[in-house]
């Protein structure tokens, strides 16, 4: 492991990094609040940039574990730096770890309990995280900056949600630059959307920019019910549909080169999203009438679905049986390449096949089959991948929600609020409920969420490496 | 003595040399050139498959003492050894090539009525895995069933310039010969040691690692084989049970997934060893040894020396034409060996068992070591400096029950003692006779 080659590589992206915190500065500048959190922050962030530049490597070897270990403590790292700001506001530092955590990873769980009363710059940063997050921090750097470019393979791949099936374009620069274009079209036209139906600017750019990354911060408490206005829901639902679907799809839509229906994984997305809806306006049939029974359970299968985790009620009262269908979406999660977390529906799509494959394997052993998506067979090493996923986010899920029992906490709360965490979702069910925050959880409970959303953001493998000996170890 | 020899190539060629001197030899060959390019020795040539009985016949394999199968195909080696024996010949040496066949260096009296099976590749990749786990040396050769090794060792700077009486060399561990520009100096107490000199060190096997300190020879940790296949293989699965950190390259994905199930210790790394960027990726500097394995003499030592070239240590290189050895070597690869040298002198050894314990080849066919057993009554009690031997021989060492006994002129022989003898393959004989 070239350890001085990362630290050099990290310093370079703190030192980018610290030119966006400047931004947040600026917010606070403009609606007269203090700005010297922000500016202090981006100082440390700076200076420890440029003293991890100054490093030199033995060799300029770059493997793919160096380029693993980058993307793991950068995003690790880049959440620490982003907490100074709420420290500096006098938040806890575990509270503004996890708070830091949960922005960038798109998760959306808070441990404040009154938006309202934070600083406009201290919700702009939130928010702001979110939205750097969400279409990720490397490939921004790999879109802006070409000097990173040239190892940047490993790097963008580390960080991509998803399984990878094509490039779009030969170039990783060119596809970053496509993606982000892409990501940040949708963010103009929501914010203007949402502000020509009369949310107040400010407001605006916070929603458009945590619906595009799927993270669900809002700068209210009550989130979109604050607004009780049934056109937002739907924008907002369509935006987080949007959000929820591959980048790469929205390309070939733009650019008209084909189009999306055709896709195998869309068409999953779809088909989960209407047996999830009309399930769950079956459902509630008992407590609201058929009109707001689809405005809310499509929002909130919508919001779940695609780990938003915005709210426009409390569905922490609905029976049983919907709660249930929440928490398997959350597991499913957006497509693969959107801005979304959980599995991700192609992960299930080809484990569902992948299943059924070897079912009929049973029953007929002779005959000869292959995993297909759409008319393409998929490799075994991805399949081998997505199975080895699979049984690394369940076992990770079912680790920590046993640390949360043993921290006495119930049943419902310490499974729903790790797969809330670990999915990057948001709000939970119980006492992590949609009405609640998470400032409630003792502090090593925080880390440890924390820790669930980093592993969930980054994929699993990529976090889970920085934790394997051989890894790490000196010897040849 | 008849000698019939199936197979032209580079190892029944020089083994047909060795022998027509002295023994009546056949060589069956399939190749036309081959036999026309092996005539010119003083041998019989039939052109034939050896395979077919009635070319056997036709080389009066009844009346043959030795058959030996040195074709390019195990197949044919084998189906004519088992004719041949059948046919009468009386002693049956095989060369096999896919350890499918033979699953140990050297098989003795094989069920199917060889009298000797050889695996070449597998006998190489034995004399690797002694040259790695001994620290330093280029030959390393076993006496007496495995109770006595002889070892070269390239002369290290520590001692350079020191005379031998200075170094304090334990009991039972003497140095035997040096080979110095090509010639071989016996060591006295008063001889110095020269930059580039070859010392070939005899000892026991447990005193070895206690002469490896006093020569100062680096330790050995990690060790690099490029190859996967017969050589590379088997040379990892004997170094997986030491403590060393190995890493096997090999290109082939289901072989490496293959090598994986029975190799624990060994990191087993898919990609093509030629490939300069990926050498440095796997960190090829901080190996101590690099073994090249493929079937390639060519990509041998290029990767050879493309390791050596970025800070690898010592290089081992398989070569396949004997020939090669000594230029791989000129060039920088610290050991060559050859599949075809090792099988010639497994054969050469066979052929002269009768009389010698063991016989093996130092400084790529110019010197011989034998082990003889003095069983010449008349020699028994005689001073070293009465007992006349050949021009170019010596006795570099005798070992007398557990004992190593440095031979000084007033040493006494005594019955039952066995010789180590240096000396070169045209004397062997003279040497033979004295002692038997």
């Amino acid at each position: 492991m070239n350890f001085k080659l990362i630290l050099r590589f990290l310093g370079k992206i703190l030192v980018y990094y610290s030119a966006i915190l400047l931004i947040p500065a600026l917010i606070a500048n403009y609606y007269n609040e203090p700005y010297t959190p922000f500016l202090i922050s981006a100082a440390i962030s700076l200076v420890t940039g440029i003293l991890f530049h100054f490093l030199k490597p033995e060799s300029e070897v770059f493997r793919y574990k160096e380029g693993l270990a980058i993307v793991g403590m950068g995003w690790f790292l880049i959440s620490i730096f982003g907490s100074l700001p709420y420290i500096m506001s006098g938040v806890h530092p575990v509270d503004s770890f996890f708070e830091s955590m949960s922005g960038f990873t798109t998760t959306g769980a808070t441990i404040f309990d009154k938006i309202e009363e934070l600083p406009k710059s201290i919700i702009f940063w939130r928010s702001f995280t979110q939205w750097l997050g969400g279409m990720g921090i490397i490939a921004l750097f790999v879109a802006i900056f070409p000097a990173m470019a040239g190892k940047s393979e490993t790097l963008f791949y580390a960080e991509y949600p998803g399984v990878t099936l094509e490039k779009l374009k030969p170039r990783l620069e060119d596809t970053a630059m496509i993606l982000y274009g892409i990501y940040l079209f949708y963010t103009l036209l929501e914010f203007a959307i949402l502000y020509l139906l009369g949310v107040p600017a400010f407001e605006s750019i916070n929603h458009s920019f945590t619906t595009l990354s799927t993270g669900g911060f809002s700068s209210h408490t009550a989130s979109i019910s604050y607004y009780n206005s049934a056109a937002i829901d739907s924008v907002i639902v369509i935006f987080m549909m949007i959000a929820g679907t591959n980048f790469a799809l929205h390309y070939y839509l733009l650019s008209q080169r084909r189009g999306i229906y055709k896709d195998p994984e869309f068409k999953a997305y779809i088909f989960i999203f209407l047996i999830a809806s009309i399930s769950i306006i079956l459902l509630n049939l008992k407590t609201y009438n058929i009109f707001e029974s689809i405005r809310y359970s499509v929002f909130q299968v919508v919001s779940i679905a695609t780990t938003t985790g915005y709210t426009t009620a409390d569905f922490d009262t609905w029976s049983s049986g919907a709660k249930i269908i929440l928490l398997t979406l959350m597991f499913i999660g957006g497509s693969s390449g959107s801005t979304a977390g959980g599995i991700k529906v192609l992960r299930i799509y080809l484990l569902v096949k992948y299943s059924i494959i070897q079912i009929l394997k049973v029953a007929e052993p002779r005959t000869a089959r292959t995993v297909k998506f759409g008319d393409k067979a998929i490799q075994k090493n991805i399949l081998d991948e997505t199975i080895a996923f699979f049984i690394l986010f369940i076992m990770i899920f079912a680790v920590s929600s046993i640390i949360l029992s043993l921290s006495d906490y119930d049943l419902v709360t310490s499974f729903s609020s790790v797969a809330a965490c670990l999915g990057n979702i948001g709000p939970a069910l119980g006492l992590a409920g949609a009405s609640e925050s998470y400032s409630f959880f003792s502090y090593h409970v925080k880390i440890i969420l924390a820790l669930d959303m980093w592993i969930g953001r980054l994929e699993i493998f990529t976090v889970l490496a920085l934790f394997m000996p051989q890894f790490w170890m000196k010897k040849w | 003595m008849l000698i019939v020899i199936s197979g032209a190539g580079e190892v029944g060629y020089n083994i047909a040399k060795d022998l027509a001197h002295n023994y009546e030899v056949v060589i069956i060959e399939k190749d036309q050139t081959r036999a026309e390019h092996v005539k010119r020795l003083n041998v019989e040539v039939i052109q034939g498959n050896a395979a077919n009985l009635k070319i056997l016949k036709k080389a009066r394999i009844e009346k043959a003492d030795f058959f030996i199968g040195v074709t390019g195909k195990d197949e044919v080696n084998l189906l004519s050894g088992v004719a041949a024996k059948n046919l009468g010949a009386k002693k049956t040496i095989v060369r096999v090539g896919d350890p499918e066949y033979v699953d140990k260096p050297i098989v003795k009296n094989h069920v199917m009525g060889y009298d000797l099976v050889i695996c070449p590749q597998l006998t190489l990749a034995n004399a690797i895995a002694n040259l790695v786990t001994t620290p330093g040396a280029v030959e390393f050769v076993s006496f007496s069933g495995g109770k006595i090794d002889m070892i070269e060792i390239l002369a290290p700077d520590e001692i350079e310039g020191k005379k031998i009486s200075e170094l304090s060399i334990p009991d039972n561990v003497i140095f035997t010969a040096i080979h110095r520009n090509g010639d071989m100096v016996v060591p006295r107490g008063d001889t110095e040691i020269l930059k580039g000199d070859r010392i070939d060190v005899l000892s026991k096997s447990e005193s070895m690692s206690s002469i490896m300190e006093i020569l100062g020879n680096p330790v050995v940790k990690n060790v690099f084989i490029v190859g996967g296949g017969t050589v590379g293989s088997y040379v990892a699965r004997i170094l997986d049970k030491s403590n060393l950190n190995i890493k096997l390259i090999d290109i082939d994905r289901e072989l490496c997934e293959n090598l994986c199930s029975y190799l624990n210790r060994t990191k087993v790394i898919i990609g093509d060893g030629t490939d300069l960027e990926f050498l440095i990726e796997e960190e090829v500097e901080k190996s101590d040894v690099v073994i090249t394995t493929t079937e390639s003499d060519g990509k041998n030592l290029l990767i050879s020396l493309l390791s050596k070239n970025l800070g690898a240590k010592k290089t081992i290189a398989r070569v396949e034409k004997i020939s090669y050895a000594k230029l791989f070597e000129k060039v920088g690869v610290d050991s060559a060996l050859s599949t075809r040298n090792i099988a010639y002198a497994e054969i050469m050894k066979l052929l002269r068992m009768m009389h010698v314990e063991t016989i093996a080849d130092v400084e790529k066919g110019k010197t011989a070591v034998l082990e003889i057993e003095v069983k010449n009554k008349k020699l028994s009690g005689k001073k070293i400096k009465k007992i006349k031997l050949p021009r170019n021989s010596i006795i570099g060492g005798i070992l007398r029950d557990e004992e190593c006994l440095i031979p000084r002129g007033e040493t006494e022989i005594q019955l039952g003692d066995k010789l180590l003898i240096f000396t070169t393959w045209e004397e062997i004989k003279d040497v033979e006779n004295k002692f038997s």
